[in-house]
């Protein structure tokens, strides 16, 4: 009896550290895992692309936006976001002043800080600099950003960790001679990929477990509402309303898509399935919506689950540490 | 020795204990920020105070963003309880009649209307409509009404929001013709009296406080 219990102590202390070593060494390989593929590159570009798109939807009238006479003078933000009454932890170079040359400065910057991050050139500096510019337009005007904003800075945060990298895959750049990078990068790489991942799925949960909440969606009508918000669309495809059947079948299909995919996207004989239909479902959901911007955006990230090289290949090119 | 299984190790042991607890805790942040877009509990909220510094500066935090996209079911019984979507912000320049609807100017139509521009527009239009207070109320109707003076050129005498409800799909199905610009498809959130610098809100009748006491119950309110 007492030897019985003795061997169940034992077998069990052995469970317990051979699960927590295994849960470690999954953390480690998930998270840490050297990672040379094409998909920062692209990701990059993607992201500086509609980074760029929003960037330039402050034009013509940046005074509109920024300055003193604008919908959004920095004394009317002060008493929205509430300052002085409760903390607010916002930074922004747009706080330093709204007079036109200021203002056209930053923005210049800005706009330059996003095309050197899109091109690669000087590395996590100008993705650094990119994400600082949109973050202080989303400061300046927290109340009136939407769905895209969001991503957008996740997108360009995780993206400052990962090297700066030209290898687009097949396709070679005219400026693509580079160094070979470090094992230290090819971590980093790794993270940033796998943050981006994960912080994708969680939008899509989100907007799963969101609309569940609400009525329409049970009942099939909400794509219908989409269709109908005339002010905001970029096509008319109300036609569609004389087939009911269609619109519920859309709606349900939206639901099941945003639980599906981030399940089954971790498998990777299914992934080049989901990815296609995902770009379906973006495109279906921008031209419903007319949340283009958005739709893109979400969109492009999809190149963080873009099929690695095999294994044989990946480490084969990555160099041992020093 | 490293067995085949394993991937190769470019980071120090060290190194990816510190960044692990530095993800632990991001991942948290984000965990917590993203369904903080439900309306939080109070434990919730506090949480997303102390966390605010980290959240905010880092435009983790969502701020009940529509995630859901659409929530309201539209049907012609619960039209007045249709809360959301498409607002247009329309002024109306002095020394016009403000009972005639060709008087009234759409602010940003000649933008494109699917544009991140005229959904800004469209979000401020929204603040007068969902917060009670006045103060913000004015502040933003007068920023609206300093558009509306750069857009037309000319003085503002008023302000209005209407918001823009969607046709039911039993109009398309059932072949019944509409026009969805037509006026029965606006409702009436926000209407003010401009004057020089001051905002004057119009408050419909139905819900103004009686100005003559009721003298039978004797109430005021």
């Amino acid at each position: 009896m007492f030897s019985s219990v003795k061997a169940f102590q034992k077998n069990a202390a052995e469970y317990s550290r051979s699960l927590i070593l295994d849960a470690g060494e999954s953390w480690n390989q998930f998270w840490f895992t050297p990672y040379s593929g094409p998909a920062i590159a692209w990701l990059r570009i993607a992201t500086g692309a509609i980074s760029l798109l929003w960037w330039l939807s402050f034009l013509p009238a940046l005074s509109l936006w920024y300055g003193e006479e604008g919908v959004l003078p920095l004394s009317t933000l002060e008493t929205l976001i509430g300052t002085g009454s409760r903390s607010v932890y916002r930074f922004s170079w747009f706080y330093l002043g709204e007079s036109l040359l200021l203002t056209s400065c930053l923005w210049i910057l800005g706009l330059i800080a996003i095309l050197l991050h899109t091109l690669g050139v000087f590395g996590r500096v100008s993705t650094l600099l990119a994400w600082s510019f949109v973050l202080s337009t989303v400061h300046r005007m927290p109340m009136i950003t939407g769905l895209m904003e969001p991503v957008l800075t996740m997108s360009l945060a995780y993206l400052a960790i990962a090297a700066p990298q030209l290898n687009l895959g097949k396709i070679r750049l005219c400026c693509s001679e580079q160094t070979q990078p470090s094992p230290l990068d090819l971590s980093l790489n790794r993270l940033a990929i796998r943050l981006l991942q994960v912080h994708t799925l969680f939008f899509y949960v989100v907007m799963f477990s969101t609309q569940l909440r609400s009525d329409t969606w049970w009942e099939g009508e909400a794509i219908w509402t989409l269709l109908a918000s005339s002010e905001t669309r970029p096509v008319d495809l109300t036609g569609l309303g004389r087939t009911p059947w269609v619109l519920n079948l859309f709606t349900h299909a939206v639901l099941l898509f945003e639980i599906v995919f981030p399940i089954f996207v971790w498998n990777h004989r299914l992934r080049p399935l989901l990815l296609t239909l995902n770009v379906i479902f973006w495109l279906f959901l921008g031209l419903t919506s007319g949340l283009l911007l958005f739709c893109f955006a979400m969109l492009s990230l999809s190149f963080a689950f873009w099929p690695e090289t095999s294994e044989k290949s990946r480490q084969s090119t990555v160099p041992e540490p020093v | 020795m490293r067995s085949p299984e394993q991937p190769p190790r470019c980071l120090s042991s060290n190194l990816r204990s510190i960044i692990s607890l530095l993800l632990f805790m991001h991942l948290f942040c984000v965990f917590f920020c993203i369904f903080s877009v439900y309306p939080p509990s109070r434990f919730q909220q506090r949480l997303l105070s102390v966390l605010s510094p980290y959240t905010q500066l880092t435009n983790l935090d969502l701020d009940n963003a529509p995630y859901y996209l659409t929530r309201e079911i539209l049907l012609e019984e619960t039209f007045d309880q249709f809360q959301e979507r498409e607002y247009r912000a329309e002024v109306l320049p002095q020394g016009n009649d403000p009972s005639d609807p060709s008087n009234w100017i759409q602010l940003g139509s000649s933008w494109w209307g699917t544009g991140p521009a005229y959904r800004r527009l469209q979000q401020l239009a929204q603040l007068p409509t969902r917060t009670s207070l006045e103060e913000r109320q004015s502040l933003i109707a007068m920023s609206l009404a300093r558009l509306g003076e750069q857009e037309t050129g000319l003085p503002i005498a008023r302000l209005r929001i209407r918001q823009h409800v969607p046709v039911p799909q039993i109009y398309v199905e059932e072949e019944v013709p509409h026009n969805s610009n037509e006026e029965g498809w606006f409702k009436l959130a926000y209407d003010a009296r401009i004057v020089g610098d001051s905002v004057l809100p119009i408050v419909p009748d139905a819900e103004a406080a009686p100005l003559i006491p009721d003298l039978k119950s004797g109430n005021v309110d």
